[in-house]
């Protein structure tokens, strides 16, 4: 069978199951709770797909395998473990979230310390930080399906466009249906595709002693350009950004019983585990099979050296995975985006529940806002801007600013304390980037530091 | 045949490392399940 034909067979499987999936879920009698949060009734194998299928987006299982293939370790200590570091923290917060009956981690945060503004704050901080996020989806997606499919990119971004809307108009219950689905595909696809090309290679020995051989550079955890402290700290921040990150704080409020919330976590690591492993396995072996491949992005260069290296079946396996990825963290933070625009934001409309005829305009407002927030990604998606990454590693640490300390460090909140520390933190995080030029996750540290001791006022005495 | 030098001593740190922050939510997990129950 040509290889294009068998490409748009398993694209138009995939679109299928998924209209199939997620328009089950679809519901007539629904609400803001069961919208955003799944009614608080999402069992545990749904959790632990929606979790993980959230978890890994285009930029792990892309992002990292480029990294690791032009790089080498440092990208498995720098990111990888980093990344780990916020999942062995998250445990810690299960009792917290459970015990609110907030529907936003920014309502949590206004109501946990009794002000608005920090609602509205943070709403502001992850309304930014995901549309900006969901660009690096979008271009991910798109170029991998215009190469699959041999149409331009436009149109195929105008596709997961379309995917991630459909499954995000059903709220919580549809995403977590398709992320279940997604889930299989990435965890079949890199697992396919890793034994594919470590059987290739030979085995894992035999790819480190070719890499000790060719490029003894690529096996150091730390490169010349980024030293051992630089790379810890990345690592720390990194971990930090994750573990504050609503994406994963707001499944643990959705889960059934706080027992699945725990369940979810545990299951979750080992599977994650597991794919980064195998794309550890995929970036190293790459490159020993095929060194050097580049290409004017990080998309192209990725199908170019994977349909290289990979037979027809795998390879089609692999790009699947990375729609996957790219599909199931889209619409999480599609829906978190428009939650934090219609509920958090707009304080008439979200601020109480109304009658079923107002709640029905509100969840249609919802849906105009998941339109609009998409429509605006698919635009940004088509221009090439460095700067639009940029600004969305920057948001990604505002919203890290918002909700570290609360979540993880602050046990008795303090009414109205924490509005100053946090405006405070993000200031010096606007200095430390604009004037000092730090790298964003590097000036989220000093800011968290700042944060703390101005809420801790360590220098007052006691009563 | 692997060659040891291959797998010089600060990989193996970095792959147990990594073994133990994916192991670590496991058991911390369980911990506190069985601590609130």
């Amino acid at each position: 069978m040509p290889v294009l034909l068998l490409q748009i067979l398993v694209f138009g499987a995939y679109t299928l199951a998924l209209v199939f999936l997620a328009g089950e879920a679809f519901n007539w009698k629904e609400d803001r709770r069961l919208f955003y949060v799944g009614g608080n009734r999402i069992t545990l194998v749904p959790m632990v797909g929606t979790f993980v299928a959230t978890w890994m987006s285009a930029a792990s299982v892309l992002g990292y395998t480029m990294w690791l293939y032009a790089d080498g370790y440092v990208a498995f200590t720098g990111s990888v473990n980093g990344w780990l570091i916020g999942l062995v923290l998250m445990p810690f917060i299960v009792r917290k979230l459970r015990v609110s009956r907030a529907l936003s981690l920014p309502q949590w945060l206004g109501e946990t310390f009794g002000d608005p503004r920090l609602r509205s704050l943070s709403a502001l901080a992850l309304l930014g930080a995901y549309t900006f996020y969901m660009v690096i989806q979008f271009r991910a997606f798109g170029t991998i399906v215009a190469s699959l499919l041999d149409i331009k990119i436009l149109v195929a971004s105008a596709l997961v466009y379309l995917f991630v809307l459909y499954t995000t108009f059903g709220g919580l219950p549809s995403v977590a249906r398709s992320d279940t689905l997604n889930l299989s595909l990435i965890v079949g696809g890199v697992t396919l595709a890793a034994a594919t090309l470590l059987g290739k290679a030979g085995s894992l020995g035999a790819v480190h002693a070719a890499l000790a051989e060719r490029a003894p550079g690529m096996l150091h955890p730390w490169t010349e350009g980024w030293s051992p402290l630089v790379t810890t700290l990345m690592m720390l921040s990194w971990g930090l950004g994750v573990a504050a990150n609503p994406q994963y704080a707001i499944r643990l409020l959705s889960a059934r019983t706080t027992r699945d919330a725990y369940n979810t976590l545990a299951l979750s690591s080992l599977i994650i585990g597991l794919i980064y492993a195998g794309l550890t396995v995929l970036g190293l072996s790459a490159f020993v099979l095929l060194p050097n491949v580049s290409a004017a992005s990080d998309e192209l260069a990725f199908t170019r050296l994977f349909s290289a290296v990979l037979p027809p079946v795998p390879a089609i396996g692999l790009f699947l995975a990375v729609l996957a990825a790219a599909v199931s963290t889209a619409n999480s933070q599609l829906l978190l985006a428009a939650c934090s625009l219609c509920y958090d934001l707009s304080p008439r409309e979200g601020r109480n529940r109304g009658d079923l005829v107002t709640e029905d305009r509100f969840l249609f407002r919802n849906r105009i806002a998941i339109a609009a927030i998409a429509t605006a990604t698919l635009i940004l998606s088509q221009f090439r801007m460095p700067g639009v990454l940029l600004i969305g590693r920057y948001s990604w640490t505002v919203v890290a600013i918002c909700f570290f300390l609360p979540l993880y460090v602050i046990r008795n909140p303090r009414p109205r304390g924490l509005f100053v520390p946090l405006s405070a933190a993000l200031l010096l995080h606007l200095f430390l980037t604009v004037f000092i030029r730090l790298l964003p996750e590097l000036a989220l540290l000093p800011a968290l530091a700042l944060e703390g001791l101005l809420y801790f006022r360590p220098w007052r005495k006691q009563p | 045949m692997t060659n040891p030098g291959t797998f010089p001593l600060y990989l193996i740190v970095d792959w147990l490392l990594f073994a133990g922050l994916v192991l670590a939510p496991l058991f911390i997990s369980l911990a506190l399940r069985r601590r609130h129950r």
